[in-house]
Parts: structure tokens; C-alpha cells; sequence
């Protein structure tokens, strides 16, 4: 009897979660496709620094010519376009959903930092799109089968956490030039993965079932293209 | 105070749906009626100032009156019960207010556009007015995001403006939920990609460029919306002449792609264009952008693509032998004149004569002093890029006075001379007198019928016309006959003349008219044929179709009645190579036993049993018969078949007379050196009954051995041939047969042959012996004949026997050393060979 309880309350969960799911695919288109390419599109228009990075160095005062050396990626605040092309799509996903959701978080910080006088437009505007993305990546883990694992508002444990804002403020404002800066470089990378995606969902092109389980800790790897970026990610399952 | 709580209305207020009923209940308090003296049914009803009829009262108890409305339409209204107190003064107890209206439809068509650069706004067709309250609820959401509903202003209640910033490339599900006091419904949901319903800016900075190289381009350029970024773009560019209302449009497969350029083409040079533009999302999806703001430009200039209109004006001189011209040209309209024109360059020849005289001149008049001989002048346009064609102009020499000449056609023209240019001519045909033709017209024949013929002529020339032709007049006349005369107009270069005899000779000519006289033309003579095209056609078809007719008739009479006609004059002759051999002779028991196969036929089967005869010449020399028997070997193919009927042979030996066998005596006395073949008539000639009755038959036409024959035959023909060879008789059987399978071979003939004996055998030998040969059917008659014998001998004896007997019945014959007989002998195991 209290077996038959036990299963009635799973079935009941099940259930429910079930229902929850359907409901909140809602907004989702069920073509694979046309969802593929929202989100390729997506990022290459996320991708351009002028819809970020560009307003706020010149809100910031800084100088394009002159700072781009300074503003350039910290090395770990963001996975590399080699560590993305080795994940399987789920993961990928996965990755990208929190990522994503950590980026708000400092955006939201970079907000808190501007002067109250200087609103940047540009930072409400990526805030949106960025949630965008992430309800794109919901509807493509649902399609992939693997939706429940994204949540939505909590960060991916284990990532670097948002590096302590330094006392100065010119220091304040380099650290959010390079946060965005490696922020557009990770949506050019997973646009990348996202291209080389096959026409079809079941169809995987490249998986790779090592990579995820292993709790990664990568110090100072150098990056393919110019040994610079370095980052350090912590995945568990 | 008072009135109020003297009682109420259920409903205390009412919202109704138009088309349903209704009922209010007014109820008094007992107090006041014992107050006023008044009881419920002392309770009427108003609305607003309307005494509602006491018939849609229903008195419920002593203090309680309802009124009901039935389908009530729209109304908004006060609804009161009253008393009458004391009889006679009206007090209101209670009052609601009645509204009436419809719940919300579903609302429909909702769509959404985004303006770029602004908010999203969405709008929806409320459906049918509902005269109430209806509240109107836009909501949203994303999968992972629900968005705060957006309500409507009620300056526009049927569209809202969503406040949050929309994100292309993600999809959003969006409604309308509609609400008031009779219901709630909502529209169907839409989900869409806000890319697909975005209306772009107008595309910005337009500007018009032309170039030099080509005068019909206009280069555009312009800005485009920021949407570029976001989708790719197509276009629809506009243009029109500056004075036009009318816009063209360049194709649209050509702006079909994001740009921010084009080449218009196909302009005229020099003018000006006004263009504006406009884009919306490649694809198609979304709304076109508003048009941009208008630009112009002008085209460069090309080459004047017409002359200018040149006249000139000779004007009196006080110089000798030199006269005043004054040269006068029109301005180029600008379609004409492409581009601005700079000046005109006029160029004077004199007739014959290489003398140039060049002016360039920025007015449009030239004066100048000519002598009075023929000059050509040409005058030509020039504006930046280069000159117009020439436009060329004679002026006539001074003396051209006229030497006009009569009965000679001139052409005057006039042409008028305008202040601003000479205006259009006109022309005249004219004679300064006129003269009869120097020539008449030569007529001819186009077609000549039975009774009427074609005439044409050609027209006059012009030089012999001498005059305005009016009229022709045409001749014709047969031999004896009086001329008759046809008057036909000047236009007409043909007539037909009718009513002709035909097989008639015609002379006709004919004569040319002007207002002074005639002339008369060659005479033409024509004959008219004496039948008319098809006649004899009409005839000789008939004709032979009748003979046709006929003969095809008389031949399906003689088919009909070709038994008659036959029986008359070629009756039938009986074929002999049909023949059938029976039995010898009525009176003649029966000799053999013939196989089954004989006996099988009845007496009245037997038909026709011919006798044929074949001399044996037992002298003769056995290479002379070999010689025969292939002499016969070779006519064998070309005698198969064939029969000779009564008194012919059967099967071969046509050379040879034969008998008819109805008198067995008399045939063996006329073959006494013959071997004699018999044929046993039975239906006779011609219906004849024949006079012997036949016994057997057989179908073959092969002679029978006389060693086959009965003791009995062989005695009838030794009697009747002493020491010659006795005459040899063989029945034909199976000869036809035998013939058309001579490769059977004699194995299977000999076992056909069931009824043998040993009296048989021992015939054969003895005939062998004797060497008489008996031969009727060609080797394969031969060869039949000896299996015959064998099989007779041997009956269902064993290869190996017969083949011994064969080489010892050969083997007898060259032991006795005369070949008496052509008898096949056999060569090797299985065959024959005819010796």
C-alpha cells in the first residue's frame, strides 16, 4: 500500500512536470530549422560590437584606437571557441545558458556602475536580446529533449564568479570593457558551433561524452588562435 | 426617508443582453401599505417617464408586483415602481437603472507591426459594439517570459502598444482577451518572429547623380535603415518627369536585394526625374517602409536628335544680278534638342560649284545676299555634347519664271511661311491645257470564259496621259457582228465583258479620254472556247460511270448464275489425279487380306479404279532399265501429283496409253506386253451409274507386285500371255500417300503391315527371282513396293531379319546374273538404292 502511494506521487510529478513543459513551450517554434536559424541570426547581430562594446567604451571615455590593446578578453571569464566546438549540443546548450545568464548579472552590475546621470541605452537593449537567446536555447534543449536542465534565472555552478570590482574607477571601467569584449568574442564562437549544427535534431555532428562529466579545471590554456584567452570552467553533471 | 425604505427592486441594478427577457420585482413593506391603504396591486411601473402597460404585470402577493420585458432591445434606462397613495397621489418606492448590451466577440484579425525605432503595437477588430463597458486586455509571453498586459487607450480600443523593447529572432505568442459585464472571450493566439512584422524606417539621404558618358542614367544613392543590420532588404524605387503626376517603377526583380545604390536607365537625356524610395524585409515579410523623400536630377545632354524645322524668304535686292535671302529656322523643343543648345551653323552651296559659304549663328534667322543662281543650304543644331543631322533647303535659282508647256503635268506645291517657320504643304496635280492622249491603252485578256472574257490594260503614262484621264471606252465586235462600245471609270485598270458567244473570234480595243479627246489603242482579238471549263468534264464522268455500272452488273449475274453458265458450257471433268483404286471387279472375290484399314471402306466409297498400263520389255537389257528408272528418277518431281483422269496414267508413265478397265478381258488382251492398272468407277461421268460395283479402295497410287496378286490374277494374265513375261497387275494403294512421305522408312511400313503370311514371302522371293520388274510410282512407289513385300515376309519380324532376307534376295540376283528387273535393292542396312 504504501508502494502503490509512493508511485501514484511520482506518477503525479511526472506528470506535472510534463504538463509544465508543454505549457511553457507556448512561445517555442517546433521547427528545428527555422529555431536554428533565430538563433544563428541572433548572435551574428549580437556578435557586433557596436550594438555593445562600442556604446560603452564611449560612454566610458574610452578610446577605441587607443584602448583596444587594454580592452582586450580575460583570460576565463569566458569558455573558447576550441571548448565550445568539443561540446556535445546539449551541453552546449547548457554552457551557453549559463554563460548567458551569468553576463546578465554583470551587465547588471556594469548598470549599477555607470554614473545615474548616463543611461546606456545600448546595455537594456542587450539585456533583452540576451534573454531572447536564452528563450531561444530553452526551445532548442525542448526540441533536443533536455529543456528541464536549463534553468532559466539560476547561474551555472561552478563558473568564475564575477571578478571583484576594483577600487579604481578607471580599472572599473577596463574590467567592463573587457568583460563585453570577451562577451561578444563567446557569441562569435558559438555562432561558429551553431553553424556547423546539422539540418536535423537527431543528427549529432560532433558529441563528445568526455568533456561535460569531467570537472574541468584548465589553468592558463592557450588559446588555438592567440594563446591569450585562458579560462577556467568548472562543469559538473 | 421615506420612500426609501418603503421597499426595493430585485435586481438592485441590471445589466440585460439584448433579445432576452427580463423581470424586476418590486416589494413594498407592509407598513407602508397599511400606511397608505394600498396593497401590490396598487403598484405600477415607469421607465423614466413611460407608464409601463399594467399587462406586463404579474401581482406575486399582497406586497410584491413584478413587470417583465420580453426581448429587450438596446435601452439604458431608469426603471421605478410607484404606488398610488390615497387613491390618487403617485409615490416612488424604488428606482435601478436597466442597461442593455451584448457580451464581447472574439476578437479577430490581430496582427502586430513594429515600427522600427519603436514600440511594438498590435491591433485586433473588436467584433460587433456591445453598448457596454467592454475592457480589452493585450497579453504576451515568450516560452521562458510572460510580459505585462497591455491595456488599450480608450481613444483606441481595438490596438496596443507593447512597452517593453521587442527582440527579433524570437518568437512571441500574443492575444487579446476581451471582458464586460455579459461575458469574457478571447482571440485565437498568434505566434510570430517580430522580424517578419516589422515595418522599417524610410530609407534616408536619397540623392541623384547623372553621368557624363551616358545621358539616359541617373545614378541613385541613399541610406538605409538601421533594419539593414538586422534583415536583408529589398526595394521599390520610384521616378516620373518633374511636369508628370505618374510615377513609373523600375522592375522589381532588379531591387530585389539589400543595396544602397542603382542605375536607373532608359532616361531621355536632359531632363529632370524625380525619384523616391522605399524597403521592407527581403523576404516580403513585414510592411513597406514609408516612402522616402523625393529627389531629382537631370540627365546629361545628348546630341540633338532632330534637324531644325529651315525655310527661307527671298526678299527684293537693289543689287544687280544679287537677291537678299533671309534663312529662318524654329528652336528645338528640349526632347529634342537634348541639352542646351548653343548655337546654329548654316552652310550655303551654290548649284554646281564647290564654293562653301559658312555661318555660325546663336539667333534663328540669317540674312544673306545670294546671286540668283540655285543654292542648297544646310542648317545644323549644336548644343554641348555635339550637332544635330542637317536639314537641307533649295533655294531656287532667281530666273525660275516657268516655261510651262501645255498638255504637261506639273506638281505645284505650297507651303505657308509663318513668323516662326514655314507650316505644312500642300500639292497639286495641274495642266496649263490639256490634249487628247498621244497614246491609247493596249488591252489584253486576263481569263477568257464561254461567255464573257477579263480585259486589263495598264494605266497611261503620265507623259502620253496629256491630260486628266476621265474616262475609257472599250470596243468589241465579232467578225460580222456590230461593235458595241463600254464606257468604264479612269480608276479601273480591268473589266469583264459577258454575254459572248462562245467558239467566237473577238476583236476589241479600246481608248483612252481626257477632257479634250480620245485616242484609240491597238485592236486585240480573242476567241471564246466552245465549251466552258468543266463542261466536257460533266459529260464523259457520267458517261463512264454508267459504263462502269453496267459492267460491274453483268459481272455479278455471271458470278450469281456461274453454276448454270458452267453446266452449260465447260462442264466437269472428273480429275484422274483424284482417282481412288477399289477392288478388281464385282465378280471377283476378294484376293487379299488387306490391312484393316482397307476393309474400313464400304463398297458405295469406292469411287474411281483406272487402269494403267506399263510396258515391261523383259528383253531389254538391265542397264537399259536402270536407265529408265532414273530417267524416271528425274521426271518424278514434275509427275507427282499429276494424273491423266480416264485413259491416262495414274501417278507416272503418262507416255504410256492406258485402258480403262471395265472389260478385265479386253484389257489383257491389249496389254499383253503392259502392265495394267485399273480404276473402278463409281459415280460415273456426269451423273452416269456406273455399271460395276466396286469393292475396295486403296489411296495409293503404287503399283502392286504381281507376286501380291492371287494365284488366281496370276493365272487370269498367264493366260492370256503365253511366254512373254505374264502381264504384271498391281492395285494402287496408298500412292498419293506414299508419294508425300517417301522417307518413311520401310521398318515402320513393314509394320504397318500386319497380315503377312508365308505364302507371301515365298512369292516375293520367287518374283525377285524372276526379275520382273514392275514400276508405276518412281523410286518412292519402288521403294513402297518392296516394303510392302517385306513387311509381307516378315510381318513383325526383326530388323535383323529383314535385312537378311533383303541381302539375300540380292544376293540371289547377282547369282543368277540377269538383272532382270529394276526391283530396288538394298545397299546398306536401313535404306535402298535403286539399281
Amino acid at each position: 500500500m504504501r508502494t502503490h502511494c509512493i508511485w501514484r506521487t511520482l506518477l503525479s510529478l511526472v506528470l506535472g512536470l510534463l504538463f509544465l513543459s508543454v505549457a511553457a513551450m507556448g512561445g517555442c517554434s517546433g521547427d528545428y530549422q527555422a529555431l536554428l536559424g533565430q538563433l544563428q541570426q541572433q548572435m551574428a547581430l549580437m556578435q557586433d560590437t557596436s550594438t555593445l562594446l562600442d556604446p560603452f567604451m564611449r560612454l566610458e571615455g574610452l578610446d577605441k584606437l587607443r584602448f583596444s590593446e587594454h580592452c582586450t578578453e580575460r583570460p576565463g571569464a569566458f569558455p573558447s571557441d576550441n571548448a565550445l566546438r568539443t561540446l556535445g549540443r546539449r551541453d552546449f546548450l547548457r554552457m551557453l545558458s549559463s554563460t548567458l545568464q551569468r553576463v546578465l548579472h554583470r551587465l547588471a552590475v556594469l548598470q549599477q556602475h555607470l554614473p545615474e546621470t548616463q543611461d546606456l541605452e545600448e546595455l537594456g537593449v542587450a539585456r533583452w536580446n540576451i534573454l531572447g537567446l536564452k528563450n531561444n536555447i530553452y526551445c532548442m534543449s525542448q526540441l533536443l529533449g533536455g529543456a528541464s536542465e536549463l534553468a532559466p534565472t539560476t547561474a551555472a555552478p561552478g563558473t568564475s564568479p564575477p571578478p571583484t570590482p576594483a577600487p579604481d574607477a578607471f580599472q572599473s571601467k577596463l574590467q567592463g570593457c573587457r568583460f563585453l569584449h570577451g562577451y561578444h568574442r563567446f557569441l562569435h564562437s558559438a555562432r561558429r558551433v551553431f553553424s556547423q549544427w546539422g539540418s536535423s535534431p537527431s543528427r549529432r555532428r560532433r558529441q563528445s561524452p568526455v568533456w561535460p562529466q569531467l570537472d574541468l579545471e584548465r589553468k592558463h590554456r592557450p588559446s588555438r588562435r592567440g594563446k591569450r584567452l585562458v579560462f577556467r570552467v568548472r562543469l559538473t553533471r | 426617508e421615506l420612500l426609501h425604505s418603503c421597499g426595493h427592486i430585485n435586481p438592485p441594478s441590471a445589466v440585460v443582453q439584448c433579445g432576452s427577457n427580463f423581470t424586476a420585482v418590486c416589494v413594498v413593506k407592509e407598513e407602508c401599505m397599511d400606511f397608505f391603504h394600498v396593497n401590490a396591486n396598487y403598484i405600477y411601473w415607469k421607465t423614466s417617464h413611460f407608464t409601463i402597460p399594467k399587462e406586463q404585470y404579474t401581482i406575486i402577493n399582497k406586497t410584491a408586483s413584478s413587470v417583465t420585458f420580453t426581448n429587450i432591445g438596446l435601452l439604458n434606462t431608469h426603471l421605478t415602481c410607484n404606488v398610488l397613495t390615497f387613491g390618487q397621489i403617485e409615490q416612488n418606492v424604488y428606482g435601478i437603472t436597466i442597461i442593455s448590451g451584448f457580451p464581447p466577440e472574439k476578437p479577430k484579425n490581430l496582427d502586430c507591426i513594429v515600427d522600427e525605432g519603436k514600440k511594438m503595437l498590435c491591433h485586433w477588430d473588436p467584433g460587433r459594439e456591445t453598448h457596454l463597458e467592454t475592457n480589452f486586455t493585450l497579453k504576451s509571453e515568450w516560452a521562458t517570459e510572460k510580459f505585462a498586459d497591455c491595456k488599450p487607450k480608450h481613444d483606441a480600443p481595438s490596438s496596443c502598444v507593447l512597452d517593453y523593447t521587442i527582440v527579433y529572432f524570437v518568437n512571441i505568442e500574443v492575444w487579446v482577451e476581451a471582458e464586460n459585464a455579459l461575458g469574457k472571450t478571447k482571440s485565437d493566439h498568434i505566434n510570430f518572429d517580430p522580424v517578419d512584422k516589422v515595418k522599417p524606417s524610410a530609407p534616408r539621404n536619397l540623392s541623384v547623380s547623372n553621368s557624363e558618358e551616358l545621358s539616359s542614367i541617373l545614378k541613385l544613392a541613399w541610406s538605409n535603415p538601421y533594419f539593414k543590420t538586422v534583415a536583408r532588404l529589398k526595394y521599390n524605387i520610384q521616378y516620373r518627369t518633374k511636369d508628370a503626376s505618374v510615377w513609373s517603377q523600375i522592375p522589381c526583380e532588379d531591387t530585389a536585394s539589400t543595396r544602397s545604390s542603382f542605375t536607373v536607365q532608359d532616361l531621355k537625356p536632359f531632363t529632370e526625374y524625380v525619384f523616391r524610395i522605399r524597403c521592407i524585409k527581403a523576404d516580403g515579410k513585414g510592411y513597406w517602409s514609408d516612402w522616402s523623400q523625393e529627389a531629382s536630377g537631370i540627365t546629361y545632354e545628348d546630341r540633338p536628335s532632330k534637324t531644325p524645322s529651315f525655310w527661307y524668304k527671298i526678299e527684293p535686292s537693289h543689287v544687280h544680278a544679287y537677291r537678299s535671302v533671309l534663312l529662318i529656322w524654329k528652336t528645338l523643343p528640349p526632347f529634342k534638342a537634348n541639352g542646351k543648345i548653343l548655337d546654329f551653323e548654316v552652310t550655303l552651296t551654290r548649284w554646281k560649284s564647290s564654293q562653301l559659304q559658312n555661318y555660325t549663328v546663336n539667333d534663328t534667322k540669317l540674312r544673306v545676299n545670294l546671286t540668283n543662281d540655285r543654292y542648297i543650304a544646310t542648317l545644323t543644331a549644336r548644343n554641348l555634347v555635339g550637332r544635330s543631322d542637317a536639314s537641307v533647303l533649295t533655294i531656287p535659282a532667281f530666273d525660275f519664271q516657268g516655261n510651262l508647256t501645255e498638255s504637261k503635268c506639273y506638281l505645284i506645291t505650297v507651303t505657308p511661311v509663318y513668323a516662326d517657320g514655314p507650316g505644312s504643304s500642300e500639292s497639286i496635280k495641274a495642266y496649263l491645257k490639256q490634249a487628247p492622249p498621244s497614246k491609247g491603252p493596249t488591252v489584253r485578256t486576263k481569263k477568257v470564259g464561254k461567255n464573257e472574257a477579263v480585259l486589263e490594260w495598264d494605266q497611261l503614262p503620265v507623259d502620253v496621259q496629256n491630260g486628266f484621264i476621265r474616262n475609257y471606252t472599250i470596243f468589241y465586235r465579232t467578225n460580222v457582228g456590230n461593235e458595241t462600245a463600254v464606257n468604264v471609270d479612269s480608276s479601273h485598270t480591268e473589266y469583264t465583258l459577258s454575254s459572248l458567244t462562245s467558239d467566237t473570234l473577238y476583236m476589241v480595243r479600246m481608248a483612252a479620254y481626257t477632257d479634250e479627246g480620245g485616242k484609240d489603242g491597238p485592236e486585240f482579238t480573242f476567241t471564246t472556247p466552245k465549251f466552258a471549263q468543266g463542261e466536257i468534264e460533266a459529260i464523259v464522268v457520267p458517261v463512264c460511270l454508267a459504263f462502269l455500272l453496267t459492267t460491274l452488273l453483268g459481272v455479278l449475274f455471271c458470278f450469281n448464275k456461274r453454276d448454270l453458265i458452267k453446266k452449260h458450257i465447260w462442264p466437269n471433268v472428273p480429275d484422274p489425279s483424284k482417282s481412288h483404286i477399289a477392288q478388281w471387279s464385282p465378280h471377283t472375290p476378294p484376293r487379299h487380306n488387306f490391312s484393316s484399314k482397307n476393309q474400313m471402306y464400304s463398297d458405295g466409297n469406292f469411287t474411281d479404279v483406272s487402269v494403267v498400263e506399263i510396258e515391261a520389255n523383259v528383253k531389254k537389257s538391265f542397264p537399259d532399265d536402270l536407265k529408265s528408272l532414273d530417267l524416271f528418277k528425274k521426271e518424278k518431281p514434275s509427275t507427282e501429283g499429276h494424273s491423266s483422269g480416264i485413259g491416262g496414267s495414274s501417278c507416272m508413265s503418262s507416255s504410256r496409253p492406258s485402258i480403262s478397265s471395265s472389260d478385265e478381258t479386253e484389257s489383257a488382251q491389249n496389254t499383253s506386253s503392259t502392265i495394267q492398272y485399273s480404276t473402278v468407277v463409281h459415280s460415273g461421268y456426269r451423273h452416269q451409274v456406273p455399271s460395276v460395283q466396286v469393292f475396295s479402295r486403296s489411296e495409293s497410287t503404287q503399283p502392286l507386285l504381281d507376286s501380291e496378286e492371287r494365284p488366281e490374277d496370276l493365272q487370269l494374265v498367264d493366260h492370256n500371255a503365253d511366254d512373254i513375261l505374264p502381264r504384271q497387275q498391281y492395285f494402287k494403294q496408298n500412292c498419293s500417300q506414299q508419294e508425300t512421305n517417301p522417307d518413311i522408312s520401310h521398318f515402320e511400313q513393314s509394320k504397318q503391315v500386319s497380315s503377312v503370311n508365308e505364302e507371301d514371302f515365298v512369292r516375293l522371293q520367287q518374283q525377285q527371282i524372276s526379275n520382273h520388274i514392275s514400276q508405276s510410282c518412281g523410286s518412292g512407289q519402288m521403294k513402297m513396293f518392296q516394303e510392302v513385300s517385306a513387311a509381307d515376309a516378315f510381318g513383325s519380324g526383326t530388323e535383323g531379319q529383314i535385312e537378311r532376307f533383303q541381302t539375300v534376295g540380292m544376293e540371289a540376283a547377282i547369282d543368277e546374273g540377269t538383272p532382270k528387273s529394276y526391283l530396288p535393292q538394298t545397299v546398306r542396312q536401313g535404306g535402298y538404292m535403286p539399281q
